[in-house]
């Protein structure tokens, strides 16, 4: 048996992950950049009945709900970690975007794929972030024992976090197998 | 300088920095898991929860409760099941960290783990999901859905790449 014969097995794993690379930046194009023309899917704010027969004004950010008197007494600040959300979001999406073209490109587990993997994993924790001060502000203040808890248990800053530490052992991985194969 | 000698060293240096950052996030993690059960222990069994007088669990803004005899039973056993993930993922976690301290960095077994988070992300979505419905409160993201797809692509990713560079080296 030629053992030559065997690495070209390596081109339909690399056409494959090259192939699927290229549809889902297809998809994420139909899909996240398309509906970016109508924000309202990220900041939802509608006007709720409550038991007692009044009306109070919700809002929805960053997968929570926050329920005021009056549309007009929702803080600024509210408004600003709510634009601050979306552009994290949006750098989430070029970052995936950027990553898919490495994937496209055959690079697996070079540099500049690690760099794309950690940035995601920031953005990811950034939105988990967000919503934690989003609670905060909507408290009236920090709690600082709740806060802390809050981050411990929030899942976007544990996933995004999972994400980043495993692409910098990736990297360290990586490097230690480059030193390797240039020892002598 | 002696090459051989250098590169060793780099690698034990960054072996070590590895092993270190693991044991710290092992850590952590374990904090979190101590944390989220004794969460779930406090609710169901009325023990006091921490630095509040009472703990109260947000299903929506018109759904909250303070106790699980308040708790419709199809919403408790959902959200049992949503803790449930969420304490699985912990514990994986930590046992994906406990590999990257042993120095096993890129085996089947990482990717595997890797590959868990991502469909405890979809599932908890999935649970997300019926408990709006049980509560009639239909307002939830498709991130997470996205975000556990995203997991499992790169996990699979990782594993092509890692059968790749084996058959590179098979190769004669």
């Amino acid at each position: 048996m030629n053992a030559n014969e065997n690495s070209p097995k390596a081109s339909p794993r690399l056409n494959r992950i090259r192939k699927i690379s290229r549809i889902l930046k297809v998809c994420v194009l139909f899909y996240f950049v398309a509906p970016l023309f109508a924000l309202a899917f990220i900041f939802n704010q509608k006007s709720v009945h409550s038991a007692s027969g009044s009306t109070c004004d919700t809002i929805s950010i960053f997968n929570l709900t926050f329920t005021f008197a009056r549309g007009s007494d929702i803080p600024m600040a509210i408004y600003l970690l709510w634009a601050t959300g979306t552009v994290v979001y949006l750098l989430g999406v070029i970052f995936f975007y950027r990553l898919l073209c490495l994937y496209e490109k055959g690079e697996i587990f070079s540099g500049a794929n690690v760099s794309e993997m950690k940035k995601l994993g920031s953005c990811l924790a950034g939105y988990g972030i967000l919503a934690v001060a989003a609670n905060v502000i909507y408290a009236g203040g920090i709690i600082f024992p709740l806060v802390l808890l809050e981050g411990f248990v929030s899942p976007w800053i544990i996933i995004g976090g999972t994400i980043y530490i495993v692409a910098w052992i990736m990297d360290e991985g990586r490097k230690i197998q480059e030193e390797q194969e240039l020892t002598v | 300088m002696n090459a051989q000698e250098i590169a060793p060293k780099t690698k034990s240096v960054r072996l070590n920095r590895i092993r270190n950052a693991s044991f710290f996030f092992r850590i952590l993690v374990y904090i979190s898991l101590a944390v989220q059960i004794y969460l779930l222990l406090a609710y169901l069994f009325g023990w006091p929860p921490p630095f509040h007088d009472k703990l109260r669990i947000v299903i929506s803004p018109s759904h909250i409760y303070t106790s699980p005899t308040e708790m419709p039973p199809e919403i408790l056993a959902l959200w049992l099941v949503r803790t449930g993930l969420a304490i699985c993922y912990l514990a994986v976690l930590s046992c994906l960290f406990r590999l990257y301290e042993r120095g096993i960095l890129f085996a089947a077994k990482n990717v595997n783990y890797i590959r868990f988070f991502g469909y405890v992300l979809i599932l908890e979505w999935v649970v997300d999901y019926l408990l709006s419905g049980a509560v009639h409160d239909r307002n939830i993201s498709t991130m997470p859905i996205f975000a556990g797809l995203l997991i499992i692509f790169v996990a699979w990713i990782m594993d092509e790449g890692r059968k790749i560079q084996e058959e590179q080296e098979l190769t004669v």
